[in-house]
């Protein structure tokens, strides 16, 4: 995961999505998996985003 | 399963493990002077001699076996409590073990617990003193010349809990160099004369197997009396025999269990058949010479058990009822078709067909008549038209309780490998709770299923691409064999917008 990614908001979920091309066992099968990211605590605070305790 | 791991940049790093196969199976051939067994399903029981396996060296695949058989002791300067008696020690610094015999590898338990006890008898310093080229012995000892000299060992072998009844056992004079070679440097080990463990039941003295004990000085003589020593027990005998499989002849040998010490009935010992008649030699792919594994012959399945020395094997030809395994083409208009593979079964394995760990040939036998019973296939390579398809026991079933898989094969119903089943990708990775930060690695891992069977998908590769050559090295020989297109599945890694940051390819697993 790069480190300067840039999120949209304090989180963000990204979707990773896999292709298998079988041919003729199945065809092309598709399946998508959720990855959820948040921003580090201290980017939050730079931005005066952090929440109160 | 297919692994992916999203490096820094954004960019896909394929991760790709291939692992060196064996030659394909043996080519068998009844041996000339061997007549026809007395009775082909019946039982037959022979004898197996005791050898050392550092006098195998001829064989490499004695050698590589051996590697994986020890078992390690940590010494501590306290007798323990739960001997009943230790000899009369000369040394006011002995040091006191235990090592662990008999422990089924597929079977986890606690084994059986071997005392011992290292002394010194006041009398090698002197004798150190001298150079070995005048005292006519090889030099059997560490060069060190301050500390401790453990030169003497008693060795619970009968496991009564009693070492007092047990003989002195002396620094070997002239050990085997082959016994170091997987122990580090030479001139840290110290090995005794090999002793004779009982591995029967109670009160069977005469089933026993013999271990070399390897006193191993860490960092010195001196810290090794305040608890750094170790001693590392290797498997020093084999068994090794002629025995009859049908009309074939075999010359046979049985080694202490894998990444353990003691009997040699265990299902995961080594056993290695090789054609008396002088045709190839098995392959070393481990699984295929396990004593636990279902032998075919001249059409008949054979298992071999042994007792707990190795002293006898006996071949139990299999006579009950057979069902059948086949792949089929399905609806699908496909030419040539076929499997070959590893089937488990109640911890034994059963391989079909010319068998080889990598599925770079094309199998022909699309039909198998086997013993009924419930299976579970470790490798199965099928060839599926232009495809070689490489299946094997969904795991991921089991975790949850399950059985991996099922193979049922039945007399009366044949178990039919078509691929018309919905096939489902599952996800190993990354987890679906878990939140990640940019900078994070994250490991993308996801696999084909075959729910119905309970099956994984561990490997796809397009036969009408032919993209390079594997090399490796067998039995001192350079093998190769053609290399196929992988039908890796892509990845492409989109944000909640839809935009693509990364993409590439995923390996099967």
């Amino acid at each position: 995961m790069p480190k300067d990614l840039k999120l949209s908001g304090n989180e963000e979920t990204l979707i990773a999505t896999v292709t298998y091309d079988t041919k003729d066992l199945y065809g092309k099968i598709e399946a998508k998996r959720e990855i959820k990211l948040k921003k580090p605590e201290e980017e939050k605070e730079d931005k005066g985003e952090k929440t109160k305790k | 399963m297919a692994k992916c791991r999203w490096a820094i940049g954004g960019t896909l790093a394929l991760m790709f493990m291939c692992s060196a196969p064996s030659s394909p199976g043996a080519d068998e051939k009844p041996a000339p002077d061997v007549k026809a067994p007395a009775a082909a399903s019946g039982e037959a029981v022979f004898k197996m001699q005791e050898v050392s396996v550092f006098d195998q060296k001829e064989d490499p695949q004695t050698a590589n076996f051996r590697m994986f058989g020890s078992a390690m002791a940590s010494c501590t300067t306290k007798p323990a409590t739960e001997v009943k008696a230790y000899p009369k020690l000369n040394s006011k610094r002995a040091l006191y073990g235990m090592v662990v015999v008999n422990r089924d590898p597929e079977k986890p338990g606690p084994g059986t617990k071997c005392y011992f006890v290292l002394d010194e008898s006041g009398t090698s310093e002197k004798a150190a003193e001298k150079p070995a080229e005048k005292s006519g012995e090889k030099a059997a000892e560490p060069k060190k010349s301050s500390g401790p000299r453990y030169d003497r060992l008693y060795f619970d072998a009968n496991h009564d809990l009693d070492l007092s009844n047990d003989p002195a056992v002396s620094v070997m004079k002239d050990p085997p160099e082959n016994a170091f070679q997987f122990l580090g440097n030479r001139e840290n080990c110290q090995a005794f004369d090999t002793v004779a463990v009982q591995v029967g039941d109670e009160g069977a003295k005469d089933q026993t197997v013999r271990v070399l004990p390897v006193l191993i000085y860490n960092a010195g003589l001196e810290t090794l009396y305040r608890g750094a020593g170790q001693v590392t027990f290797l498997p020093a005998s084999a068994r090794k025999g002629e025995i009859r499989l049908g009309s074939k002849a075999y010359t046979a040998v049985l080694m202490q269990p894998r990444g353990s010490i003691g009997r040699m009935n265990y299902a995961s010992c080594p056993l290695m058949l090789t054609p008396v008649a002088g045709a190839k030699k098995a392959p070393a792919y481990p699984w295929l010479n396990s004593l636990g594994m279902v032998r075919e012959a001249d059409g008949e399945f054979y298992t071999i058990s042994a007792t707990p020395s190795g002293d006898k094997l006996t071949v139990q030809c299999y006579s009950g009822d057979r069902g059948v395994l086949e792949v089929s083409k399905g609806k699908r208009d496909i030419k040539e078709i076929g499997m070959a593979g590893l089937l488990q079964s109640k911890g034994s394995y059963l391989p079909l067909g010319d068998f080889s760990y990598m599925p770079t040939e094309k199998s022909k036998i699309a039909k198998y008549r086997l013993p009924v019973g419930d299976y579970m296939p470790a490798i199965l390579n099928v060839t599926y038209g232009d495809l070689q398809v490489s299946l094997r026991a969904d795991y991921t079933r089991s975790q949850g309780g399950k059985p991996a898989s099922n193979m049922e094969i039945r007399n009366d119903k044949p178990y039919v490998l078509d691929f018309s089943e919905k096939p489902e990708v599952k996800f190993q990775g990354p987890p679906q709770d878990k939140v990640f930060q940019p900078g994070d690695n994250i490991r993308l891992a996801a696999m084909i299923a075959i729910p119905e069977k309970g099956l994984l998908i561990g490997g796809l590769d397009d036969l009408t691409k032919k993209v390079g050559e594997m090399k490796w090295t067998a039995e001192g020989k350079e093998m190769s064999a053609p290399r196929y297109e992988s039908l890796e599945p892509t990845v492409v890694i989109a944000d909640s917008a839809g935009k693509k940051l990364a993409q590439g390819k995923m390996p099967f697993g």
